[in-house]
């Protein structure tokens, strides 16, 4: 098995510098060139013996450096000059010498990147496999001994005589196993490429795969993207016992209407706890605009935003709660609808509230009764409107008194 | 072999002590080495100095905790001492530095064998203080994630860049440049002697980790050519840069018009202070090493004696400078530069200043003798007071040429808090735990090369 793959070289081994310089010496002076000498230490006389003499790492390096200089120059020149010129006692921007050091350090900077790398790159560096560690007692090779390899693509092999080899200490085949990538390089490899390729699937925000509303589907037989309730589904419902109400969409609950007229009722029992529910929303989502009193002089309309009609005039005294409550739900002149901040039964707790709050400024409004010797400051108070009607479905129970 | 004991005693007069001490060969030479990192039995005193310096670095931190959370108000630093221990540490740590690069590179290109086995943590050296000297710049301003574009040019939408005509940006490029690249050579050196321990260790796991960090290097003749061209170009760079680096450092005072900086002679005198600071600290490294892992025939008295008389060469070069400094002060008959020399003789920093000649001109006087040269202890000791001196000469240069403005009225004095020395003394202590972290896990001294200094490398004829 293991004769059957190709040789990669002849491997001699040498237990000091001498021997093996003279035994590349005569495998060099034999013809042979596809060759290399394995020292534990930088042996001049072995790079010599094998006809390794110059290399490109001088040019690689005053490469790096003239990147380093012109990048380095460049740099500050661009920022100086051009992008972000300081005017500092009218010297002039483009101040030379200023950026010698800078470019000097670029240029070792560049020179010293380019001659580590360039030495790496070169030597074929990192390579975790090569054949020669295949040899027995390769490991010497980085601590006393010397090996002398010539390699089977080298043409002179095949005719390789015995005379060169005579002073060799120890003669190993070296089998030659084909050079590949080694598992964990193909693993990193593999590992970055699908690194990219999860980088290449990006989904962008602005383009997300859903359907715009009313846009039509080639998926779909109807050709809407749009699609019903599956049959059958049952809503989410906030009582039980108004189901039949909110089931249904022209439902009083939902529309605040009997047919076209605006009813004056709740839909459900007025309590404490609906009246303190609508003044929490209420100080929340209306009294930016309408104020804590309802009278319209919230904090945005005291910046300048456009004054709302105060609820204490006739007209909304009159008014119906279902009014109220249609108007939360889809808006009026210069206010938008609130359906998205408010739930149904929150409209109404408003609605409530609002009734509330008229009274607080209207005591006569929810029949109250005000004995005639107490002072009172509001004339309106004193002598109400003639045309005021009492909504008595609307009165609050029990004490509630703002 | 010989005893570590006589390799210690100092050979007849005339006779030069080994760069490596008798006996070794290329196989030796390497097991000692590669030994300390491979061993399974981790000195006990490792352990004791590497808990001690965790505990520094843990006062470290909180100091750096604390002033992130307070400001820089935690500082001695006022008007009009704007600048105090950041910069004085800074200027401390990068000088530090500068002798693991010369030793490094410029003694390479001289051809100076004996560097070789000093040259390895000599160079972790440089990039365990640059990394305590990076650290001030970055906290300075109390805001270190504003750092990126007050230090680097980023293109930001805020459309702001830096000055690059002002020493500090030159500096963050000098200091960035010099860790690159004293990082790539130290790297590079390491390639084949990680080759080395991936081929002696005996775990999987080690010799896998190894593998990885010796990046298949096989000894390869063509690739040691190569290697060799990328080295010595290295050396050749490294050379102008180091010098360059300090230079920068010194012109953020020099171009200031303050007197006691405003001198042209900064730049040299900043760069031989540096590399006398620098082998001050290889002393200081290396006399407790070699004794705490019987590396006396690797580090021999011929390193101790030739660190020695490079201190002995620096030191006077710095000694000169101090000298020139008065000269300079009366030469100018500047009345504000007279002004700074009688302050720093007879102001209220005049004992700072008289404890800093003592350090580094009178002390380093005992380095004419060859027993002081010889003998571990003596040169630790000295190398400590030189230490301490070049903090000190740092401290004189910022703090007494700002605490005296121009103006009497805007005069003021400069005492550094409990904040300050905790932050310095907590870069000492991580600078410990970098080296010693490095000496457990790397070869801290450089075993290829050591293996072509030995007599048994050399190919005969």
């Amino acid at each position: 098995m293991m004769t059957s793959e190709p040789i990669y070289g002849m491997m001699a081994e040498f237990d000091n510098p001498t021997d093996l310089v003279h035994a590349a010496q005569g495998a060099f002076d034999a013809g042979y060139r596809k060759m290399d000498a394995y020292t534990p230490y930088p042996l001049e006389e072995a790079a010599e013996a094998i006809g390794s003499h110059h290399n490109r790492v001088p040019l690689i390096t005053l490469i790096g450096a003239m990147l380093g200089m012109i990048g380095g120059y460049s740099l500050q020149y661009w920022v100086s000059a051009v992008n972000y010129p300081i005017n500092v006692g009218g010297k002039p921007f483009h101040s030379w010498p200023a950026f010698i050091p800078v470019t000097f350090e670029c240029a070792v900077l560049g020179a010293s990147l380019a001659a580590v790398f360039g030495m790496l790159a070169l030597n074929g560096l990192p390579q975790p496999y090569h054949p020669v560690f295949n040899t027995p007692g390769f490991v010497r090779a980085s601590r006393d001994h010397f090996f002398l390899c010539i390699e089977s693509q080298d043409p002179g092999t095949g005719r390789m005589r015995p005379g060169v080899f005579s002073r060799l200490s120890i003669l190993y085949k070296c089998r030659r196993c084909r050079i590949r990538t080694p598992a964990q390089i193909r693993i990193i490899l593999l590992a970055l490429g699908a690194i990219s390729a999860i980088a290449g699937c990006r989904q962008d925000m602005q383009n997300q795969p859903r359907f715009i509303p009313l846009r039509s589907s080639e998926f779909f037989p109807d050709q809407r993207s749009a699609r019903y309730p599956v049959p059958g589904t049952v809503p989410r419902l906030d009582n039980a016992a108004w189901d039949a109400e909110q089931l249904d969409p022209n439902s009083y609950y939902l529309t605040g209407r009997h047919g076209a007229a605006f009813g004056n009722e709740l839909p459900f029992p007025l309590t404490r706890q609906v009246l303190a529910r609508g003044q929490d929303r209420y100080a929340i989502y209306c009294s930016p605009c309408h104020g804590l009193v309802g009278d319209g002089n919230g904090m945005i309309v005291q910046r300048g935003f456009k004054h709302p009609p105060t609820f204490h005039q006739t007209r909304l005294r009159n008014a119906p709660v279902g009014y109220f409550y249609d108007i939360i739900s889809h808006g009026l002149g210069a206010m938008p609808d609130y359906a998205a901040q408010l739930h149904p039964a929150d409209r109404w707790a408003v609605a409530a509230y609002l009734r509330a709050l008229q009274c607080s400024q209207d005591p006569l409004m929810c029949g109250a009764n005000i004995p005639p010797d107490v002072p009172t400051v509001d004339k309106r108070i004193k002598t109400p409107s003639s045309s005021y009607t009492s909504p008595t479905a609307m009165q609050p129970q029990g004490g509630v008194k703002p | 072999m010989p005893q570590i004991e006589e390799i210690d005693l100092l050979p007849p007069k005339g006779v030069r002590p080994p760069v490596i001490g008798p006996g070794h060969d290329l196989g030796t030479a390497t097991d000692r080495i590669a030994g300390i990192v491979l061993t399974k039995h981790t000195p006990l005193f490792w352990f004791a100095i590497v808990a001690l310096a965790v505990t520094i670095v843990g006062m470290l931190n909180t100091a750096i905790a604390y002033l992130f959370a307070r400001g820089t108000g935690i500082w001695g630093i006022n008007i009009p001492v704007g600048w105090g221990f950041a910069i004085v540490n800074f200027v401390w740590w990068i000088g530090i530095g500068h002798a693991g690069t010369l030793i490094s590179a410029i003694l390479l290109l001289f051809k100076q064998s004996w560097r070789t086995s000093i040259n390895r943590f000599a160079e972790a050296m440089t990039i365990f203080a640059v990394m305590q000297a990076g650290l001030f710049p970055l906290i300075h301003t109390g805001r270190p994630w504003l750092a990126a574009y007050w230090l680097f040019p980023l293109p930001l939408t805020m459309g702001v860049w830096p000055q690059f005509r002002s020493p500090l940006i030159w500096d963050v490029f000098a200091v960035s440049t010099y860790f690159t690249v004293s990082f790539l050579f130290w790297g590079v050196g390491l390639i084949p002697d990680f080759a080395n321990l991936r081929d002696s260790a005996k775990s999987l796991v080690v010799r896998r980790i190894y593998g990885m960090l010796a990046m298949g290097w096989r000894g390869s003749a063509r690739h040691w050519n190569r290697y060799e061209t990328a080295y010595m170009l290295l050396a050749g760079l490294a050379t102008p840069l180091v010098l360059s680096v300090h230079s920068v450092v010194s012109l953020d005072f020099a171009v200031a018009v303050v007197p006691g900086w405003h001198t042209t002679f900064f730049p040299p005198y900043f760069v031989a202070g540096a590399i006398f600071s620098g082998f001050a600290m290889v002393l200081i490294l290396a006399i407790p090493f070699r004794y705490l892992y019987n590396m006396q025939d690797f580090i021999t008295l011929r390193h101790l004696q030739n660190c020695g008389k490079l201190m002995l060469a620096t030191g006077s070069i710095v000694a000169y400078a101090y000298v020139l400094e008065m000269f300079i002060g009366w030469y100018s008959q500047d009345k504000y530069e007279l002004a700074m020399v009688h302050n720093r003789l007879h102001g209220p920093y005049s004992h700072y200043y008289f404890m800093l000649v003592f350090c580094n001109i009178i002390s380093p006087q005992s380095l004419w003798f060859n027993k002081v040269r010889s003998t571990p202890w003596m040169l630790f000791v000295l190398s400590c007071i030189v230490q301490f001196g070049m903090w000190l000469e740092r401290f004189v240069i910022v703090v007494m040429s700002l605490q005296r403005d121009f103006i009497p009225s805007s005069w003021g004095m400069y005492w550094f808090t409990k904040w300050d020395v905790m932050t310095l003394v907590g870069t000492m202590g991580f600078f410990t735990l970098l080296f010693f972290l490095f000496i457990r896990f790397m070869p801290a001294i450089s075993i290829f090369e050591i293996r072509a200094l030995l007599p048994q490398a050399k190919v005969k004829e």
